[in-house]
């Protein structure tokens, strides 16, 4: 009897030794895939960090000492040319290093991403929460305003956009894409803060004569948050998709800025046949990108989902 | 139910009028930019007078809107500016076929696809078959549609010699023809996006539909096992499936763009590109709207599939 007590509170003591990393590890260690793309997550934000150093080096492969930034530089001699050691992974149609312009290309991807997710999703989190706590006309209105936006295609609502705002940037380009990301976003909010609200600590929490501000920040809010992560990050990867097809129809990140998806411009394939590493590179970068993205995504989402664990 | 079906169509009208203010109230903004734009940047202060009033631009908006919106309803879409003033109602009858068949196309291959791999991947969870289609489920969903089609038109070129063919041939003209133009892009939409999404929402739903109780009691009985999978198991874990498909449409259309530029496809995402370029703003805002309706009469429909399909749900 005394053993098995002992034993019994070894295994909870050993289990209460385990901190927040460690059991987190233990739920990341059953999903490879997930840590595939957390590694290529990583790496794109070392890629994004690390960039100038990159510059550098090229540069100094190719003997280049001219004044302009040398990711914009275009060498007559490096055009179309096949990877060599000079230019790691080639020249573009226009003679500059493909190599230093993808790895530019994943501050652009990155940028446009987080301020997507970012943006739109703290939009989101707001419009959702106060239409589930508020209710009535506000919801009701809220939501067929959601409901239309939905019916929008994504690209074509985010093409509309920039063909409104006539003018090509990168800020523009994350405005296009973070409006037609609202409606999904603001769902599943509303739809976690609904239940929410109807609990009974937010009950009590009112009786007690708690404010609405209070209710919502220290209430509803923090008990809406897993399914906000969720969808925001799962727009991580549908974000740097968008503004690369985006950049692709050539409404998204105007030329001379890094975009892989201005790389893959249309026209590009027209000088593809003669030398394809000027698509397959920086298409291999976007779709390793938006991979690790995805899987992470979804990695994450079992975590913080405990439904959905052990499926 | 056909008080349900009544109540889903009326519901369906709010939204559909929300998509035109929405589309009218946005392209509105641009209306007279473009106007310069397209008729000369110089031009007397009386000619671009004459010019509003001859488009109703000098009207209030709301009468705008509804004098729009009448000729919407009433399928009269104007004229294009781009298209040599070509009747819009005509362009978008060669057009929209063009574009619907590739969309179809995809849509059939992705989801038929998907629904097969989905089955297979649950019916072997955890193997190695399992990790291997769900790989390429996801790697589906990750590659852009753009640049698995450049891939493919490269690959073609370098190793086949071949160019695809520009233009368009209607398929009551030539059959052949029309499918061996139209399939890739078809191929680069359906298994893509549609064929991952489709294959882990399958996936799911299976897995889930096959631990339920109706499915232990039709072992019981006796049942052989492709019956149950077939008649008991997927039946019910498609309806979840659906709503997926339904809500492809607009990804379809996103597609759509993105795969008629890669393979010089003459269909509405082109027209909604060289619309853009030279501001022709009616165009455009035609083909915002017309998007948007496509897209509310899509759920539209799958819902009253649902119906159909299964009688045991009841609104």
């Amino acid at each position: 009897m005394a053993a098995q007590t002992e034993a019994v509170a070894e295994i909870i003591g050993q289990r209460r030794r385990r901190n927040v990393l460690q059991r987190n590890w233990l739920l990341w260690r059953k999903r490879p895939l997930g840590l595939v793309g957390l590694g290529l997550v990583v790496t794109l934000i070392l890629m994004a960090a690390t960039a100038p150093l990159w510059q550098i080096a090229t540069a100094a492969a190719s003997g280049y000492d001219g004044f302009i930034d040398y990711k914009y530089a275009s060498q007559i001699s490096a055009q179309l040319v096949p990877p060599n050691a000079e230019h790691w992974l080639g020249g573009d149609r226009y003679g500059r290093d493909l190599f230093t312009r993808i790895i530019y290309g994943a501050q652009i991807s990155l940028y446009v991403g987080f301020a997507v997710a970012m943006g739109a999703g703290t939009i989101a989190g707001i419009l959702g929460i106060t239409s589930a706590y508020f209710g009535g006309w506000v919801d009701l209105l809220g939501q067929r305003l959601v409901d239309v936006l939905q019916a929008f295609p994504g690209l074509i609502l985010a093409m509309a956009i920039v063909a409104i705002l006539q003018t090509f940037s990168i800020e523009v380009t994350i405005i296009a894409i973070s409006i037609p990301a609202l409606p999904a976003m603001i769902r599943v909010v509303r739809g976690q803060a609904l239940s929410v609200t109807k609990t009974d600590y937010v009950l009590a929490g009112r009786t007690i004569g708690a404010s609405h501000l209070r209710l919502i920040f220290r209430y509803v809010m923090p008990n809406s948050m897993a399914p906000w992560i969720i969808v925001v990050t799962g727009r991580l990867g549908s974000a740097i998709t968008t503004e690369a097809s985006l950049s692709f129809l050539g409404l998204g990140v105007p030329e001379p800025h890094p975009s892989w998806g201005g790389m893959l411009n249309a026209s590009a394939l027209d000088f593809a046949e003669l030398a394809p590493h000027i698509i397959v590179f920086p298409g291999l970068a976007l779709s390793m990108a938006v991979f690790g993205f995805n899987v992470f995504g979804d990695a994450l989402r079992d975590v913080l989902d405990p439904r959905l664990r052990g499926r | 139910m056909w008080a349900y079906v009544v109540r889903r169509l009326l519901l369906a009208i709010p939204t559909l009028l929300g998509v035109t203010v929405v589309v009218f109230l946005i392209m509105r903004v641009i209306g007279d930019e473009s106007l310069r734009f397209n008729t000369g940047m110089t031009m007397s202060f009386e000619t671009y007078q004459m010019i509003r009033e001859e488009l109703g631009l000098n009207k209030p908006l709301y009468e705008q809107y509804f004098h729009w919106l009448f000729d919407i309803v009433t399928l009269d879409f104007g004229r294009s500016i781009l298209y040599n003033n070509a009747e819009m109602s005509a362009l978008l009858a060669r057009k929209v076929p063009l574009s619907l068949q590739v969309g179809l196309m995809g849509l059939l291959i992705g989801s038929g696809l998907g629904i097969i791999g989905g089955v297979i991947a649950a019916l072997k969870q955890d193997t190695f078959t399992d990790y291997l289609i769900r790989g390429i489920a996801i790697l589906g969903i990750s590659v852009p549609t753009f640049w698995s089609g450049m891939m493919l038109i490269l690959i073609f070129v370098r190793m086949f010699d071949w160019i695809p063919r520009q233009g368009y041939v209607p398929i009551w003209e030539d059959p052949a023809g029309n499918l061996a133009q139209l399939i890739w892009p078809a191929l680069i939409i359906g298994l893509g996006f549609f064929m991952g999404t489709t294959l882990r929402m399958m996936r799911g739903a299976m897995l889930e539909v096959m631990s339920e109780d109706y499915i232990r009691t039709a072992r019981a009985k006796g049942l052989g096992e492709r019956v149950i999978i077939t008649r008991h198991a997927m039946r019910n874990a498609l309806i979840p499936v659906l709503t997926l498909v339904g809500m492809f449409l607009p990804i379809t259309v996103t597609g759509l763009v993105v795969t008629e530029q890669v393979f010089g496809i003459p269909g509405v995402g082109h027209l909604m590109i060289d619309a853009i370029n030279f501001r022709d703003f009616p165009v455009v805002q035609l083909l915002v709207t017309l998007s948007g309706i496509a897209v509310v009469m899509a759920n539209l429909g799958v819902d009253m599939l649902y119906l159909w399909l299964y009688p045991r749900i009841r609104y």
